[in-house]
């Protein structure tokens, strides 16, 4: 933690060394260089050569502002605090005229509640008040390095892809931080490299990443909404299943244990990349692109179950069966993919259009299951191979999304999106549609935002609406009383049936106060 | 005697011939005069304060910097207050409107429906903040000349929309340049009027540096006020670019 910190404060400072240290490079010969050094990144900036320009450059400047903001939220179901999130973000840039521009984003944060488990824990302020300190980004930018026309931006940053409204399917570069689910879109930054190269209407864009880095996932509470749910059988009866016992053998749940293999740190195993080429056509725009990586959230590719019989009940002549325990460990690592995305935005007679489809080609997982078994009182004890499935099936398939916003003359926003799916759903098969409506209502002067028909609809199964289908409703009403200044008060509601993945998490409705005041 | 007076004669009309050709010029000229005024740059940088005071009486500021070349492009970007430092508007010709938030990280753009609501919280509509001429909407009729000023109604020529009726706007008729305009809602009604102050020479163009703008529906007024200002500094079209909106 100290040495992030301490990594932020020397990011800062050492611009502000490089602005104290202007005149002296003004003087040095136009072919010299100075190095900058930024979180252990080092870019080597050419100097200016005409000193005329020089003095045409816009003014060195830092600007610090930044933002609190409090969230409190009681779920609605037991009337219990389930989230406070006290958060204090700090931005800071440095601009050198035209040239050059750093910038770091941090935030301080109280977010978990106090972790007391024995009276020792009392003495350690960090465990009744824990805090986070996140380096949200930290980046160095070069404008028109070699060429008037390439900008490079290195360090930790966000590359933020895609015209939709938080739902972006070709936004694949940075994982997801889904920590706040109901903060989405929200992505972890990634230490990176981003080159723009700009040709009138045509952008140029390359990103490169060395070290894959995992999602962020949500909550326990909300695993059974992005986790497909795998449920162990009541009774095996299939002699094949476990060997040497032909009888029917009741299984209960023990010990459920997993393991992450994340990919190995080299250059053939970890790096992700990502290109594109971006058009803009009068008031449209468009882009193809293509993203090398590894998918950020983790898939399921090996089980062993270790199946242990605890009781033999045997009631002469006629019944025999057994009880037993399984112990499921689980392995999961994060599979190779590779995506074309396509994306565009305009506007047609005054109403906004927005669309983005992703063609994931991924990589073929076989699901290897394997099983113990052992049964002390028969002397039995083997192992069995089960028949390999299908982890992920390796065919294309595609995410897309379509949307249109309008603004009302009295002032409501209308946005809605469709959604063919969602970031976690992998292959053709599990891609669930999604409805988002979106409808803001700006009320004296901006000063009240009524946001009361924010709606989402998730449709599992068409052939099966009315048993598979989930529905989210989000109301939020906003005040400024001052300038800078924002309470929201508001509602997250969701109902749904069937294996909806949103459906079965009917039950995290929640309503919540947040106050943000920015500076 | 008779050279005197032919002599006195010629200063006369020489000193009155600009009153002459004044009175004499319709209401097209004077119209294309104020556009002159407003236009004639071919480039501007402004850093401008803008004031809101609500019906109370009650006022918030921020800032902003302001590109514009021609009357046609156009790049804004808010310096204050603090929820909206770093958001950037782009206009380009066509309805091609780009808007920049920080906090996305990414442009975005924004449909031409936008225009139906009022300019970032203001009392100006999308619509007042055009750089468009006013010849080229509207069709304009001299009503009087009201002591210093020209007094002309403007009203909108077919095949153009708008959110009003009609202007009637007040020019000086020292320099045509447009001190008052009131404008009339669909109803006929006096709807919002647009006042300048503190009109200087800066350079070779005039400028109004306080411009206020009063919405009568809502009793709230919007003071924008020119801080600092150049012209023809020869800004290039890549200036205007969503490159210069994310820097």
């Amino acid at each position: 933690m100290k040495i992030r910190i301490f990594g932020f404060l020397v990011s800062l400072i050492l611009p502000l060394l490089l602005v104290a240290q202007t005149d002296t490079v003004m003087t040095i010969g136009p072919n010299d260089s100075i190095v900058i050094v930024v979180d252990s990144l080092v870019v080597i900036e050419e100097l200016v050569t005409e000193g005329e320009a020089v003095h045409e450059e816009k003014p060195v400047s830092l600007e610090w502002n930044g933002y609190l903001m409090t969230d409190d939220r009681i779920r609605i179901d037991g009337l219990k605090l389930n989230w406070q999130e006290y958060r204090f973000d700090l931005r800071s840039q440095l601009r050198l005229g035209d040239r050059a521009r750093f910038y770091g984003e941090l935030w301080v944060r109280g977010i978990r509640f106090p972790g007391i488990s024995s009276a020792s824990d009392l003495s350690f302020t960090n465990k009744i008040l824990p805090i986070d300190i996140d380096i949200r980004e930290l980046y160095a930018d070069i404008y028109g390095l070699f060429t008037k026309n390439l900008d490079v931006r290195i360090g930790r940053q966000r590359i933020a892809w895609g015209t939709g409204d938080r739902f972006n399917p070709t936004d694949n570069l940075n994982p997801y931080d889904l920590e706040d689910i109901w903060d989405f879109g929200r992505h972890l930054p990634s230490n990176a490299l981003q080159l723009n190269y700009y040709a009138g209407n045509w952008t140029f864009t390359a990103a490169g990443i060395l070290q894959f880095t995992p999602s962020v996932l949500p909550g326990s509470d909300w695993t059974p909404a992005f986790m497909p749910q795998a449920e162990l059988p009541e009774v095996i009866v299939d002699s094949t299943t476990v060997p040497g016992l032909s009888i029917p053998v009741y299984i209960s749940p023990g010990i459920l244990s997993d393991s992450i293999v994340l990919p190995q740190r080299s250059l053939k195993h970890s790096p992700s990349f990502g290109l594109k080429v971006k058009r803009s056509l009068g008031a449209w725009e468009m882009s193809l692109s293509y993203v090398y990586n590894r998918d950020p959230l983790p898939l399921l590719y090996r089980t062993h179950t270790r199946l242990t019989v605890d009781t033999l009940v045997i009631s002469l002549p006629d019944v025999i069966y057994a009880n037993a325990t399984a112990d499921v460990t689980a392995w999961l690592r994060y599979p190779v993919q590779k995506i074309l995305g396509f994306d565009f935005a305009g506007s047609l007679w005054g109403v906004g259009l927005r669309g983005e489809a992703a063609c994931i080609f991924p990589e073929k997982v076989m699901l290897d299951q394997t099983l113990h078994y052992d049964a002390p009182m028969l002397m039995l004890s083997r192992d069995s191979v089960l028949a390999d499935s299908v982890a992920l099936d390796g065919k294309p398939y595609v995410k897309f999304l379509l949307g249109i916003d309008y603004t009302f003359k009295n002032n409501i926003y209308l946005n809605f999106q469709y959604l063919h799916g969602f970031l976690h759903e992998r292959g053709s098969r599990e891609l669930n549609d999604y409805f988002m409506l979106g409808l803001d209502w700006s009320l004296l002067n901006s000063k009240l935002k009524l946001s009361l028909l924010n709606t989402g609809l998730q449709v599992g199964d068409w052939k099966d609406f009315a048993g598979n289908y989930a529905v989210m409703y989000m109301p939020e009403l906003a005040w400024k009383p001052v300038d800078n200044a924002e309470v929201t008060l508001g509602a997250h509601i969701i109902d749904g049936k069937g294996a909806s993945g949103f459906g079965r998490v009917h039950k995290n409705d929640d309503v919540f106060v947040r106050f943000r005041f920015n500076f | 005697m008779k050279r005197f007076i032919f002599i006195s004669a010629c200063l006369v009309v020489l000193f009155c011939l600009p009153y002459i050709s004044a009175a004499q010029m319709t209401a097209a000229q004077i119209l294309t005069k104020v556009d002159a005024n407003l236009n004639s740059a071919k480039d501007q940088t402004l850093m401008t304060t803008i004031t809101l005071i609500d019906k109370a009486g009650k006022t918030s500021a921020r800032t902003m910097s302001l590109i514009q070349k021609g009357s046609d492009k156009r790049l804004v970007k808010f310096l204050s207050p603090a929820d909206q430092k770093g958001i950037a508007f782009l206009s380009l010709p066509n309805d091609n409107l780009t808007v920049y938030l920080p906090a996305f990280g990414k442009t975005r753009k924004i449909a031409s429906s936008v225009k139906n609501t009022k300019f970032a919280g203001t009392d100006f509509s999308y619509e007042d903040m055009e750089a468009k001429k006013y010849s080229s909407k509207w069709t304009p009729k001299l009503l009087r000349t009201d002591g210093s000023n020209y007094v002309l109604e403007l009203s909108l020529k077919s095949g153009m929309t708008s959110d009003y009726s009609k202007l009637i706007m007040f020019a000086r008729t020292s320099d045509c340049y447009p001190v008052k305009i009131e404008h009339y809602d669909k109803g006929g009604k006096l709807y919002k009027t647009i006042t300048a102050s503190k009109i200087e020479k800066v350079g070779n163009y005039l400028i109004g540096k306080e411009t206020v703008m009063a919405d009568h529906k809502t009793g709230t007024k919007t003071k924008m006020s020119i801080t600092s200002a150049k012209f023809d500094q020869g800004l290039t079209d890549d200036k205007f670019t969503e490159r210069e909106m994310i820097k």
